[in-house]
């Protein structure tokens, strides 16, 4: 019976009016396609490490192909997650991304499957990583440590550069202008035989960069630079073999003027900041008959930012930070049966920091650490599909960890199918947690001290009669242990007819996180000043949960996607505390009151609700289309002002946020066929459309502005 | 049957409780008297109130100061009391910016001393026997100093105090009589600014207490 189901499944794809063209359908497995009607489904490597369909894989995933990233007509890596359902982008130390309500300390950026480096307080800028040449980006949600190890709790983005051979000889030009000084220029080129080719591009970007301060005299602060450039060779010698070298270089230089009104007058501090990134690649693909695929891989990476702050009397203070990350690993891909896929390999790294927060100039930490990894995947007669591995990290400075991940995906008809995984993942310690040594001279001379420095740092300042207290946490110091979560998710995808030749697909996926082990900063003495020293310690414990729903409604002209998520979060002893009433805020006439669990909002900077609405009309002549987005994030707490140690609604909350853009393009002139268009095209857009604005919480939001762009395709 | 049976167990039980419940309250001595001391509140007592900047930009220069001098602070007479009484048992508190001292030990000749209890401010009824009260013995102080460790919150984002909601300071006078006080704000007019006001005006209506208290007079731990 059931077979009869899917033959009628693949003859409806076959009949079908809609072409699935660039989001085709493949499966590594050989198997039948499990395909009824135009199912909207993206090929996505990160979820497995081999190609998978979305609707095959057994995690919540979002795949943005190139074309999207185009129409939407964003530059840099942070502007376009921003827009995506279930993911936040929260401002500070760069922009971060939040998945699944974990923050970006907890999530794993890559490119091409190898994690970027250079984090600030955790965070990874994603507005480093400009958007050129990409096939697609891919976000996998939930943990995914059990392949990629450290830092994939929340999820992991990769993006994955466009090595279709096919693109051979080509060569585009592009040119963006917009406000605030805007201008953006890309190059693309390529060359191909038979057996090499090269592809490589260019993109200098500059910008006045944007900040909204009450001090501040203009929100205008100084201007950005950003160069980034990519070459990549390919080289097949022979059947089953592909050598592929990759070069990235990524630099940003900023400057930031900030005049402020003192009482003695106007001042001009200016802060300087510099970027460098230099990344290399060397992967050697083999084939060995039919069923095994093997691919040896070697990763550098280094990245480097030095930062000044000077004003008029001289440099206030110099920071330097150089992070190099060098890896090995080996993978291979083994197909026993049609049924059967099994993936494994092993990898080993040298990550290593400088830091003039750390040490002396010159100074060097290093983490060493190797993994071994395994996944199976087997596909039951009865189209269920299990997805079972495990990663073993063991490193040099902290414990080994074991990531597990059990993972299940079957059909509950044609028209629709579910999914559900367990899975753990783990971030081992940051370095700064291990071996900061800070003191802020400004901020009533506060100390924070990594965990390993703790002890010699407090008793060196007792012995120089330094310290007024020690206070619990001190005795409580131990060596730093990753941090872990354990994650549940379940999910569902259908698809409707709606009408004739209106299609829709529903997803919808229910998460909870567990988070064990996490690394909070505790005060752990007081100086004889007043000023406090902190220090990092495994105390805290906590809870994400939510529900994601993403509708696409689509016909041959226009394309509807409605995308939200309820989340909510938490910490576990918080609320113990508040049912045994320990915990109080202040009620409306200033005096003191019991909080209540309803009071509770669990942790900062997390929008219970967030979602957002593109609409694309593109009749197909000429390649035109216009495109409507907007974003909404609801209300998020983001200090703990009432002072009680958690974070409740009586706190400071900064207000929802409602953002649009409109965009259209188009190429010129007409084509001779539906799929071949003139060798221009152009772009015009306008962001924040209605002029949203917040000084205090959002204030590098830019205002509305727009951009005109005109790309030409030599050949 | 069973969900009938079910009500009427509900019904007996609350019954039961009704009746416990009143014959509980018949049985008590006396009514919950009436305070036996007076809630005083204190509006916008300045302490060492902002005066300047320093020169230059944050992070060096542009930090505000003021000139140095406690507002000292008579619980017992609920007036000020000036400076020069300083070295007196006229005084029972001292504030300078967010620091509060006791008149005791490094402070002052007097008895002082405190704690800092945690819980509601009326539900303070009286201070246990077995607690200790804190001289000043500088650096440390009887309402020990700090954000986060005292009786307040300092955010260095928003450049705001707040006091900490559930801390009452449990204060021996300087002549030994027991208080209890609740800081209620920290800015002129007992309302704290809102955190997009510039920081200047931030800096002109901070260090204004507003605070509320009860001092027993007979000496005695009840309030």
């Amino acid at each position: 019976m059931k077979g009869r189901f899917f033959r009628l499944v693949v003859l409806a794809t076959l009949i079908s009016p809609l072409k699935l063209g660039a989001q085709k359908v493949v499966s590594t497995l050989d198997s039948p396609l499990l395909i009824v009607a135009p199912w909207k489904a993206e090929v996505v490597v990160s979820g497995t490490r081999t190609e998978k369909t979305t609707l095959e894989l057994p995690l919540p995933a979002l795949v943005i192909p190139a074309e999207r990233i185009r129409q939407s007509g964003n530059l840099r890596l942070g502007d376009l997650l921003s827009e995506q359902s279930g993911l936040v982008v929260t401002p500070g130390f760069g922009a971060g991304l939040q998945i699944q309500g974990l923050s970006a300390e907890y999530n794993l950026i890559m490119i091409d499957g190898e994690p970027l480096v250079g984090r600030t307080a955790g965070v990874l800028d994603l507005n480093r990583i400009p958007l050129v040449h990409l096939k697609q980006v891919e976000v996998v949600k939930g943990p995914s440590s059990s392949l990629y190890g450290s830092d994939a709790l929340g999820g992991v983005v990769n993006m994955v550069t466009n090595l279709d051979s096919n693109l051979g000889q080509h060569l585009n030009v592009s040119l963006r202008g917009g406000s605030f000084k805007l201008r953006d220029l890309r190059l693309e080129a390529g060359l191909g035989k038979r057996r090499w080719s090269w592809q490589g591009w260019v993109n200098p970007y500059s910008a006045q960069q944007f900040s909204l301060r009450p001090f501040s005299q203009s929100p205008v602060v100084g201007p950005i630079l950003r160069l980034s450039q990519q070459q990549q060779w390919s080289y097949r010698p022979g059947r089953g073999h592909e050598f592929i070298v990759q070069w990235r270089t990524q630099f940003d230089t900023a400057r930031n003027e900030v005049s402020a009104t003192t009482g003695s007058g106007a001042s001009v501090t200016t802060g300087r900041e510099q970027n460098r990134e230099q990344t290399g690649r060397l992967d050697w693909h083999h084939r060995i008959g039919k069923r095994y695929d093997g691919r040896l891989r070697f990763y550098a990476t280094r990245f480097r930012n030095d930062q000044s702050l000077g004003n008029e009397q001289g440099l206030i203070y110099t920071d330097g930070f150089d992070q190099r990350y060098l890896k090995s690993e080996w993978q291979g891909v083994w197909n026993p049966s049609t049924a059967t896929q099994w993936v494994y390999g092993a990898g080993a790294v040298r990550d290593a920091v400088q830091s003039a927060r750390y040490d002396a100039v010159g100074f060097e930490r290093v983490n060493p650490f190797f993994y071994l990894f395994n996944q199976l995947e087997h596909r039951f007669p009865g189209r269920t599909t299990l997805l079972a591995a495990l990663r073993y990290d063991q490193h040099r400075l902290y414990a080994s960890a074991w990531s597990p991940k059990l993972a299940l995906q079957g059909w509950i008809n044609p028209q629709q199918s579910w999914k559900i995984s367990i899975s753990r993942g783990f971030k081992v310690p940051d370095f700064r947690q291990l071996y900061l040594n800070f003191i802020n001279p400004a901020a009533g001379n506060y100390r924070v001290f990594g965990s390993l420095r703790a002890q010699e740092g407090v008793e060196a300042l007792q012995m120089a009669g330094q310290i007024a207290a020690i206070l619990d946490d001190y005795g409580r110091l131990a060596e730093l242990r990753p941090e872990y979560s354990t994650a549940l998710q379940a999910g569902t995808v259908r698809y409707f007819d709606v009408a004739q030749h209106w299609q829709a697909q529903w997803e919808s996926d229910l998460f909870l996180h567990r988070l064990e082990n996490m690394i909070d900063s505790r005060p752990i003495a007081v100086q004889t000043d007043g000023g406090q020293i902190f220090s990092y310690l495994n105390v805290s414990r906590a809870m994400t949960s939510g529900w994601e729903n993403r509708l696409r409604i689509y016909h041959r002209k226009i394309s509807l996607s409605l995308g939200g998520q309820y989340l909510w979060c938490g910490r576990p002893d918080d609320l113990k505390r508040i049912r045994s009433g320990q915990v109080y805020t202040r009620a409306e006439d200033g005096s003191s009151r019991l909080l209540t669990a309803r009071d509770y909002r669990g942790l900062p900077f997390r929008s219970t609700w967030q979602g957002q609405l593109v609409v694309t009309y593109s009749p197909k002549p000429n390649d035109f289309f216009i495109r409507w987005q907007s974003t909404y994030r609801s209300a998020w707490i983001t200090a703990d002002t009432d002072g009680n140690g958690l974070f409740n609604q009586q706190d400071l909350s900064a207000p929802a946020l409602c953002t649009s853009r409109l965009g259209l393009g188009s190429s010129w002139p007409n084509g001779r066929t539906p799929t071949h268009f003139g060798p221009w095209t152009w772009q015009v857009g306008i962001d924040n459309l209605f002029n949203y604005q917040n000084a205090f919480f959002m204030p590098n939001l830019l205002p509305r502005s727009a951009f005109i762009q005109l790309s030409y395709k030599l050949f | 049957m069973n969900s009938v049976l079910w009500l009427n167990a509900r019904f007996i039980l609350l019954g039961f409780m009704i009746s416990l419940f009143s014959l509980l309250n018949a049985c008590k001595p006396d009514e919950p008297e009436p305070p036996k001391t007076e809630s005083i509140v204190v509006r916008d007592l300045p302490a060492d109130t902002i005066i300047g900047l320093t020169p230059g930009t944050p992070p060096t220069g542009g930090i505000p100061f003021g000139a140095g001098k406690f507002t000292f602070y008579s619980l017992e007479n609920n007036t000020v009391v000036p400076s020069t009484d300083s070295a007196s048992n006229k005084w029972d508190l001292a504030f300078r910016g967010t620091t509060i001292f006791t008149n005791s030990g490094s402070s002052g000749p007097g008895l002082g001393g405190a704690f800092v209890w945690n819980g509601l401010f009326d539900e303070l009824f009286s201070i246990s026997l077995d607690s200790t009260f804190n001289a000043d013995n500088a650096p440390n102080y009887g309402i020990p100093t700090g954000s986060g460790r005292g009786w307040y919150t300092y955010s260095q984002a928003e450049q705001l105090v707040r006091p900490i909601p559930g801390k009452v300071l449990v204060v021996r006078t300087a002549m030994g009589k027991y208080a209890k006080v609740e800081i209620l704000n920290y800015y002129k007019g007992g309302i704290t600014p809102a955190v997009t006001e510039p920081d200047s005006i931030k800096y002109k209506l901070q260090r204004y207490y507003t605070f509320r208290y009860r001092i027993q007079k007979d000496g005695s731990k009840n309030f």
